[in-house]
């Protein structure tokens, strides 16, 4: 890569685009270096689809109007992804599935528009486990995504192109799309920033569903700063989507840098510490003893029978994608991937009592948060127990214990996905590999900016968040 | 005895559903029993703790409008 490509492609969001609107640089400028990144990075398999000439077009386009004095905001120009999960009018939407490799949009999704109207470029589409349902993005149709920092290893699920994407440099942003952790577990292995937001807060109206009541999209990016520049664009109420939220949608970006001292963190007593890796928790206690250096304070919060989180989770994420999938199922079960296919046939094994008594537990957990958010600013837990293990690696040792991945990757992010709360990944640190590690913020129903603020607060003293992989 | 009536459940649900029982994928049985342990692991927990301490409104709804 060019050592302008590099120079290019290293800032933040606002910086990026205060160059762009001072002529230190170009919108086709940009929008190259973005491209020759990809081109790059081909060895990882971030990417199903590259529109290289279309984001040619597109921003020559943008850099006329900004010649003539049109100023979309601070997104204009700014090289961005979508996972592959979300439609673009006139291009294939594949979920990461061979049922759908020749599936072209008619439209946009509502998320999709938004991003066009504040002026980004969309230069590709993101790989990603087949359907979002699993956290690997081993992938037989469109290749295995790797990670960036080290590419025998996984860059995880199931937005795992868009983890490692934004990790290389390669765009400023993907829009990714989180059910039990689909942003935030690829953030924290690829070592970038990522939230999910409340449900409802961003249009799902064009985006491939995997389990309805609990999908989200939302940014992946370098910063909770520029996270919140993103997620400004996309979010708002939207009539085409039934569980859109009403509630206005504030200025996410302008007390982004409010000062930390006073803020109440929670700490889940008997959770947030336990059954984590050696190196996972020496990074968790070590932001978390940065955050009260900020001033802010740890408060120790008690919730009960989260014995069977992960459980209620997986009925729920289980149970509502077989639904979706059973008409194809039906014709087309050999098109599937074995390992998703597995999980669709599987979710047939829970009864209708199987599936009220899982969301009865969700609403005895929802309850205890919304308790819990009367003492305290956010929730603090590690992201995931453990760094990204292997391509193919089915257990990690944890405590001494050898542990099934796909049965232990939620136990923190179904905290969220379960309650439908705000939570984002910041990273936070490194293992003895020089693989990252995040730390998971939840905030209360629709408080997406105090979740941002708190991670831009910490990044604002913890600069890890800045490091990008070996050669990028 | 459990994994049977897990893979009995399973065979039934997908009947009813009009799949093809005799065709699934090699790990399905076995991800089957195992999930079929989680819900018993959550039945019970709603039935001793949440049912009672709770009362029976309480159930989250999904695809409401937001939250």
């Amino acid at each position: 890569m060019t050592e302008t490509s590099q120079d290019l492609l290293s800032g933040g969001i606002m910086e990026t685009g205060s160059g762009l609107r001072a002529r230190d640089f170009s919108i086709p400028e940009l929008v190259a270096a973005s491209l020759e990144r990809i081109a790059s990075i081909g060895h990882l398999n971030s990417f199903i689809d590259v529109y290289a000439d279309e984001a040619m077009k597109v921003a020559n386009h943008h850099q006329g109007l900004l010649d003539a004095g049109y100023v979309f905001g601070p997104l204009h120009g700014i090289p961005i992804a979508l996972k592959d999960n979300i439609d673009i009018a006139g291009k294939r939407t594949t979920a990461g599935s061979a049922l759908l490799a020749d599936n072209i949009a008619k439209q946009d999704a509502t998320l999709t528009a938004a991003l066009k109207r504040a002026g980004a470029v969309i230069v590709g589409k993101n790989n990603l486990h087949e359907f979002a349902w699993g956290g690997t993005t081993i992938n037989a149709t469109y290749g295995n995504a790797r990670n960036p920092w080290n590419p025998e290893h996984s860059p995880a699920g199931s937005s795992g192109g868009s983890g490692a994407a934004v990790a290389t440099r390669a765009v400023f942003a993907s829009i990714g799309t989180d059910t039990g952790g689909s942003i935030r577990i690829p953030s924290s292995f690829n070592g970038v920033t990522g939230i999910r937001p409340s449900i409802g807060r961003v249009s799902n109206s064009g985006v491939f569903p995997l389990a309805w009541s609990l999908d989200t999209a939302g940014p992946l990016a370098k910063s909770a700063v520029d996270c919140a520049i993103v997620l400004q664009a996309i979010a708002g109420h939207d009539p085409n989507d039934r569980q859109s939220a009403r509630a206005l949608v504030p200025d996410l970006y302008e007390q982004i840098d409010l000062p930390l001292r006073g803020a109440r963190l929670g700490l889940i007593e008997d959770y947030s510490r336990k059954a984590v890796q050696p190196d996972v928790r020496d990074a968790f206690d070590a932001a978390t003893a940065t955050f009260e250096r900020l001033g802010a304070v740890i408060v120790p919060i008690r919730l009960s029978d989260l014995e069977a989180l992960m459980d209620a989770m997986i009925i729920i994420d289980a149970a509502e994608p077989s639904a979706i999938h059973a008409p194809w199922l039906r014709e087309r079960a050999v098109d599937y991937g074995a390992d998703v296919r597995a999980q669709l046939e599987a979710g047939f094994v829970f009864s209708a009592v199987d599936y009220v008594q899982a969301q009865r537990y969700r609403a005895h957990i929802c309850h205890q948060f919304t308790e819990a958010f009367g003492l305290v600013d956010a929730i603090l837990t590690p992201t995931i127990a453990y760094t990204a293990p292997r391509i193919g690696q089915l257990d990690v040792e944890i405590d001494g214990t050898m542990k099934n991945i796909l049965a232990n990757n939620m136990q923190f992010t179904s905290l969220a996905s379960l309650t439908g709360l705000p939570a984002m990944s910041v990273p936070v640190g490194f293992d003895s590999s020089g693989l990252p590690i995040g730390l998971q913020i939840i905030g209360p129903a629709l408080g997406e900016d105090q979740v941002l603020r708190i991670g831009a607060g910490l990044q604002a003293s913890l600069d890890c968040y800045r490091k990008a992989p070996p050669g990028f | 005895m459990k994994g049977e009536n897990a893979t009995e459940a399973l065979m039934s649900h997908l009947s009813r559903a009009d799949l093809d029982a005799t065709d699934l994928a090699p790990t399905t049985l076995e991800l089957a029993l195992e999930w079929d342990g989680r819900a018993r692991k959550v039945r019970e927990l709603v039935e001793s703790r949440i049912a009672p301490a709770r009362g029976p409104a309480t159930i989250f709804i999904p695809c409401s409008r937001g939250i």
